[in-house]
């Protein structure tokens, strides 16, 4: 069965492409949902950074 | 520089070093920048004239390059693992090591990855491994695992450094404008909302749940392309945690040495101190004698069998050529470091480099007696053989050793070495702790106790 698997996955080149895939989405949707937390928000002091962005 | 904001001690110190620029970083860039040239002509000449500038002949197809391999990959353990348990555990001295470990990991995974492609004859044939690769191979797993650890260390360094990066950008305006664009590009927007922290810290928690098992498979399966062949002393269920335990030793000593450069160099003996070395130090004690003992299992189990095979090759490192490295294996990983970190004065920057610095050469020793003894004693073979590493080789290996410092000291001329959000982190917890204990000594606060 395992041999199956991976002569019917190219050698196991495609397992290592959909892990590799699979991870790199993982971790993209991860920094994506850090990155776009709502600001500002509403009633909370402003963040440490936010007078500084405004300059660049 | 922003003038409206009135920088921390800690900010003026760890950002000092990424504004001037003295004449010795210079001397030691250009002097490692000569080697790795050096090493960039010999790789071009075993290149364009073969591996027979090596020492590397049936049947000692592994030599000095997959010692360099597998020390990398063992350094790289340095970080990440130890970055990830201590934050974990909320080990509150971490914070300001952590930025450190976590480059040694990025920069070492980066190096090992390159000793296999110098090791090949043929460089073109590394994407072999991905176009015909074999999963029954435990390099094609090796490949999966060393890849998966450099994404997602890669990512537990940037992830802690996004609040730095957003610090520098809007901090560091007078600085040339291609490191204002790395900044701003690297810092993604970052404002430092309430929510942000929080996603942030649970995103770091997260990866650094995720990279303990990741780091030990690492390590496993790099024991594993030893493991899992009939040559003597290599086929051994032991090699596993062996490696693990070595990977996490050396990589210990890997950290006490930059640490100790950049707590130097960068002038951060006011955030770098005593704690730290005191208690890696301890840590460093823990895995010396955890390497001592599998040793020692390893050594007495092989040498109770009496199987010819096995024996010979450990004749040869206990009493034949290979004896004064394994002599001087023993003594940089175990007896050198009790005789100085036993005490705790022993625990000193001085006294941890020195250590740290012998613990390197005796782990690198380790690899090297793991794969040459085997490899000329193989069990289908009726003749010794002989391996001497040429000067290529040797050459390659100091080049490998500067490119891994080189691109290191340069990470932390673009970056603080310390992550100051997490230190002034740090700072408000202790002074909230030592306002609540002085709170509840004076009775005006009622201690809360866990209902059973």
């Amino acid at each position: 069965m395992a041999h199956w698997i991976i002569d019917a996955t190219g050698g196991g080149s495609v397992i290592v492409a959909i892990v590799a895939l699979s991870v790199l989405a993982a971790y993209g949707t991860m920094l994506r949902w850090i990155l776009t937390a709502p600001w500002p928000e509403p009633g909370r002091p402003q963040g440490e950074n936010e007078a500084g962005r405004e300059q660049v | 520089m922003d003038r409206t904001h009135r920088e921390s001690d800690l900010e003026r110190t760890v950002l000092g070093p990424l504004r001037k620029t003295s004449m010795q970083f210079w001397l030691v860039i250009a002097v490692l920048g000569g080697l790795v040239l050096m090493g960039a002509v010999l790789l071009g000449r075993q290149w364009t004239t073969g591996l027979g500038v090596t020492g590397l002949k049936r049947p000692i197809y592994w030599g000095v390059y997959i010692s360099n391999f597998v020390f990398f990959i063992g350094i790289s353990h340095a970080g990440t693992l130890i970055s990830a348990i201590l934050r974990v555990t909320q080990a509150e001295w971490r914070r300001p090591i952590t930025r450190i470990a976590e480059a040694i990991t990025f920069f070492a995974l980066i190096l090992g990855a390159l000793q296999l492609w110098i090791d090949l004859g043929r460089p073109d044939r590394i994407l072999f491994l991905f176009f015909f690769g074999r999963f029954q191979s435990p390099l094609l797993w090796d490949v999966t695992c060393v890849t998966l650890y450099l994404l997602s260390s890669t990512l537990y360094l940037y992830l802690p450094m996004i609040p730095d990066l957003a610090r520098l950008r809007d901090r560091m305006t007078d600085a040339p404008r291609w490191r204002r664009r790395i900044y701003t590009v690297m810092a993604a927007g970052w404002h430092g909302s309430h929510e942000q922290h929080r996603r942030l810290e649970r995103g770091i928690s997260i990866m650094a749940v995720l990279i303990i098992p990741i780091a030990v498979s690492v390590h496993t399966v790099v024991s594993w392309i030893f493991g899992m062949t009939m040559q003597p002393m290599w086929h051994s269920t032991i090699l596993g945690p062996y490696f693990v335990v070595g990977a996490i030793f050396s990589g210990i000593a890997m950290l006490f040495i930059f640490m100790t450069i950049v707590r130097r160099a960068w002038h951060l003996e006011r955030w770098i101190k005593a704690k730290q070395y005191d208690y890696l130090g301890i840590l460093l004690l823990v895995m010396s004698a955890f390497w001592g003992y599998f040793t020692l299992s390893e050594y007495l189990t092989t040498g109770y069998s009496s199987l010819i095979n096995e024996v010979q090759v450990l004749l040869a490192k206990i009493q034949g050529e290979y004896a004064p490295w394994f002599c001087a294996m023993v003594f940089c990983n175990l007896i050198l470091p009790f005789a100085i970190l036993i005490r705790r004065k022993g625990r000193t920057p001085t006294g941890a480099f020195i250590v740290a610095v012998g613990v390197a050469i005796g782990m690198w020793i380790e690899r090297y007696t793991i794969i040459a003894p085997s490899l000329t004693r193989p069990a289908l073979m009726a003749r010794f053989a002989i391996y001497t590493p040429t000067f290529t080789e040797v050459g390659l290996t100091i080049a490998s050793l500067a490119l891994f410092a080189l691109l290191f000291l340069l990470f932390f001329k673009l970056f603080p070495a310390i992550s100051v959000w997490e230190v002034e982190e740090g700072q408000a917890v202790a002074a909230a702790r030592q306002k609540a204990e002085e709170l509840l000594r004076q009775g005006q606060l009622e201690p809360t106790l866990p209902t059973p």
